[in-house]
């Protein structure tokens, strides 16, 4: 499963910092649920870092696939992890059919380096390679993105994280380094290719360029220290919600926030162009989920001209309609639900994912795009990055309740028992309270016994 | 319906064709107080009935036999004449006697007046055969395009009712909704417009098939498509176009007409004679006139004026046939090629975008508004093709006027081939 692929990110981050690093750990790697890391080569004391930009076949979750163009044969393109202080040379091969050139989102470095097509640098043009070298000043989370027709290059995905790491006196350590890219797409219901001529309505929103259920969860142990790293180049800004835990953002692309200014959060947005770091300790065994906050951002491709059947009862018309496409179910009377219920027992249009989707272990989760989980659990799985679904203790689920809840005594199931005012009979409850008009205490109504 | 194997090749005689034509005429008198049903699923019965119970064919044809008849008549032997003369004066003179014209010398006009018959006869059949197809397939047309548009008129009604329970449910506003009401009043009136036009070729049809008003009568589509996979007629020379058989019956005439003419002696007359003068006197008498100028020079010119006037009249006609004949075969291949565009491709695409909104619709991509939406459009694809069938079965009936093929062959109809 594609959701597995961090661990590789992981492993190849480790590989690189055992060959730069001499087997010594500088920092923590970073976790890259379904991408992965960078590897370099140090060449005389420079970290030596080789991007490669194509079109490529990505994956948004399984039963969907595009033609993307990315780095490396990912989108995002491998993160680039480096520390503060490091000198690190970038070769740069475009295979594209089109010029590029990459700019360093957020860092400070000679102008000529800053990856500006035409204005501090001449395109890279199909088949050339370029380098860039220059020292890292600063530590953070950065980004890297063509800067040559970004319209349809970042919108094809040729975007990807640049992450340094501070010395390691500079900042506080995390248990758990995650980085999510942020990002929109239209892909028309159907079709395999982006349309990055789109401005505004796109259909499809994602997490490391992959979509709900195909997004990997980000797995803690409970009691660590997690730090969350978004980052975004697309049009739109990303509410992003985490449940389940307070947050604080502990730094943004300019640089570290000072723990003074430091408010507690539960979600952060995250605009175009910006990168945010949120850091929580997961205290709460759990899956719980972490999805961008606007309502149409955590669902799969949605028609946008879906007439509104809310409320419509459109059983004289179902038949008709059957005599017209014989598979025809009448949806959407009470909500988009049906869909999340009905979505995997009918056919929909090649190579698109349902708009809600994923089962859960009490049913379906009728979610999509910007959604993953924050699993946390007493010990971390060996072997395999899911531990499943996590198991409730006893009595702590909610689960259907037997009672009526109406304190209205006209809405009283006639076999519950009544109390009720001895001074106002109109007051009736389920339970024993006092009268909120006279304060006596309710009685028992003899109607109940 | 195969063109290639037509059983009145060129080589076959009209006059053959002509006597099953008597027999044939016979047969369907005989036919005509039987019951036919009045659903049909074949062109060629459509026919049969329609010649065995039309009034006006069955008048035409005893118009034609009543034309015969007088003619026979005409040219039976003439009746004896009585004569007589009185000579007043001195010398009174009563003459009595009865002549009997014999005009040996003339060639027997009665077969030329069968072959003007049975030609006759085989034209009216041959004209009212067409008319009772082509008026057929116009029925068959307007009532395929009928139903179809009655399947539009209950799509357009179902998303009509469909955007009222949307209006009642607050969903949309009355603006958004009363374009739907405008289409499902317009539906109405077109569909009114259609079943009007097909009352009028219905009526036109129970008329030409011999049926009383009301009478109900169902031909089947399939005869509109009996036409798609005939083969293509070849450009060749027919001889049984109506107008060239007509002409190649009256040069026959012109030229038998001639010699009708060439006669050396006038009409010989014999008679018996009663006299009284003096004495009465009972005895037989003979004459034989003989025409002052002969007219034998100018028979003998007017002979081949005849043949080169009918030879370039029947000139003319088949070079009319054969350009008229080379448009229809064009056309045909043009409305067959427009058939299998719409049979193989468009028509299928069409249902494929059914299948493909479906799928959209599963997935709440679409609405059912787009269902209807292709519904429509395949139905309306289907009116286009109904339109493009109707012309190519009009387009064959010509080519059967033109060239005496198909349906449109009495002798086919008597199963004589």
């Amino acid at each position: 499963m594609g959701g597995y692929r961090w661990i590789t990110g992981l492993l190849l981050g480790l590989v690189g910092v055992m060959m730069g690093g001499g087997g010594v750990l500088a920092y923590q790697p970073v976790i890259v649920p379904n991408g992965s890391t960078l590897p370099y080569t140090l060449v005389h004391g420079v970290k030596e870092f080789h991007l490669t930009v194509e079109e490529i076949d990505h994956q948004f979750a399984p039963g969907m696939s595009i033609k993307a163009w990315g780095y490396n044969g990912q989108t995002p393109g491998p993160v680039i992890e480096a520390v503060e202080g490091d000198q690190v040379r970038i070769l740069v091969t475009n295979k594209l059919k089109a010029p590029t050139s990459v700019h360093w989102h957020g860092l400070i470095l000679p102008n000529g380096m800053d990856g500006v097509q035409g204005l501090t640098q001449p395109p890279i043009r199909p088949g050339e390679t370029f380098v860039y070298e220059f020292k890292l000043r600063q530590h953070g989370t950065f980004m890297y993105h063509s800067h040559g027709d970004e319209m349809t290059q970042i919108g094809l995905g040729t975007m990807g994280f640049f992450i340094i790491h501070p010395k390691p006196t500079a900042r506080a350590s995390t248990d758990r380094d995650f980085a999510i890219f942020l990002n929109e797409w239209f892909v028309p219901p159907g079709a395999f290719r982006p349309n990055p001529n789109v401005m505004t309505d796109f259909n499809l929103f994602t997490f490391n360029s992959r979509v709900y259920p195909g997004t990997a969860p980000l797995v803690v142990k409970k009691g660590d220290r997690v730090r969350i790293r978004l980052g975004n180049v697309g049009q739109e800004g990303h509410p992003i919600h985490i449940h389940g835990v307070s947050f604080r953002v502990v730094a943004t692309d300019g640089g570290d926030v000072p723990p003074t200014a430091q408010f507690p959060e539960t979600t952060v947005v995250v605009y175009p162009g910006q990168t945010r770091d949120i850091e929580f300790v997961a205290g709460e065994l759990g899956d719980w989920p972490i999805h961008c906050h606007r309502r149409h951002h955590p669902m799969n491709a949605m028609g946008h001209d879906v007439p509104n059947l809310l409320g419509v009862d459109q059983t004289p018309v179902e038949k008709r309609m059957q005599s017209i496409a014989p598979n025809y179910m009448a949806m959407g009377e009470s909500g988009m639900h049906d869909m999340a219920e009905m979505a995997e027992h009918m056919e929909g249009p090649e190579n698109t994912v349902p708009m809600m989707a994923g089962d859960g272990p009490f049913g379906p989760i009728g979610m999509g795009g910007m959604f993953t989980l924050l699993k946390v659990r007493d010990e971390l799985p060996s072997g395999s990055s899911d531990p499943g679904w996590y198991t409730h203790p006893v009595g702590t689920v909610a689960h259907r309740s037997e009672r009526s809840v109406s304190p209205n005594a006209d809405s009283l199931t006639p076999d519950a028992p009544r109390y009720i005012c001895p001074m106002h009979d109109s007051v009736r409850q389920t339970s024993p309270g006092q009268c909120p008009k006279c304060g006596m205490n309710l009685e028992l109504s003899s109607e109940s016994e | 319906m195969n063109y290639s194997t037509h059983p009145l090749d060129s080589s076959r005689s009209v006059m053959g064709v002509f006597s099953r034509l008597v027999m044939m005429s016979f047969v369907l008198f005989l036919c005509a107080d039987v019951a036919f049903g009045r659903d049909f699923d074949r062109l060629e019965s459509i026919v049969q009935f329609g010649l065995s119970h039309n009034p006006e064919v069955r008048s035409r044809l005893l118009q034609n036999d009543h034309q015969l008849m007088e003619w026979t008549l005409a040219n039976q032997l003439e009746n004896p004449t009585l004569v007589g003369r009185f000579s007043g004066g001195s010398a009174q003179k009563i003459e009595v006697g009865i002549e009997q014209p014999f005009d040996i010398s003339r060639p027997d006009p009665l077969p030329l007046m069968d072959h003007y018959r049975d030609v006759s006869r085989w034209s009216i059949l041959r004209v009212h055969s067409l008319k009772i197809a082509q008026a057929s397939v116009d029925f068959a047309a307007a009532s395929a395009i009928l139903d179809a548009r009655r399947e539009l008129s209950n799509m357009i009604h179902t998303a009509a009712d469909l955007a009222k329970a949307q209006l009642d449910a607050g969903n949309i506003s009355r603006l958004d909704y009363l374009p739907y009401l405008i289409a499902e009043y317009t539906a109405r009136t077109q569909i009114r417009d259609d079943e009007r036009r097909v009352g009028f070729q219905t009526s036109e049809l129970r008329t030409i098939l011999g049926m009383e008003a009301g009478e109900p009568i169902t031909i089947s589509s399939s005869i509109l498509t009996s036409f798609n996979d005939a083969s293509v007629p070849t450009a060749g020379v027919s001889d049984l176009n109506v107008e060239e058989v007509i002409n190649r019956s009256q040069i026959e005439g012109m030229i038998k007409s001639s010699e009708l003419r060439r006669r050396v002696v006038g009409t010989p007359m014999a008679g018996i004679f009663y006299e009284h003068d003096d004495g009465d006197r009972l005895g037989l008498a003979g004459s034989v006139s003989l025409p002052i100028h002969s007219g034998r020079v100018s028979v003998d010119q007017y002979q081949p004026l005849t043949v080169a006037i009918s030879d370039l009249a029947g000139e003319t006609i088949r070079l009319s046939q054969s350009n008229q004949r080379t448009l229809l075969i064009q056309s045909i291949r043009t409305l067959q090629d427009q058939l299998a565009t719409y049979r193989d491709h468009i028509l299928p695409i069409h249902r494929e975008l059914i299948d493909e909104t479906m799928k959209h619709v599963n997935y709440m991509l679409k609405g059912p508004y787009s269902i209807i939406d292709a519904a429509q459009k395949l139905v309306e694809a289907r009116i286009e093709l109904i339109g493009y069938q109707h012309a190519l079965a009009r387009a064959y009936l010509e080519y059967d006027e033109l060239t005496g093929r198909g349906v449109c062959d009495p002798a086919l109809m008597t199963g004589g081939k």
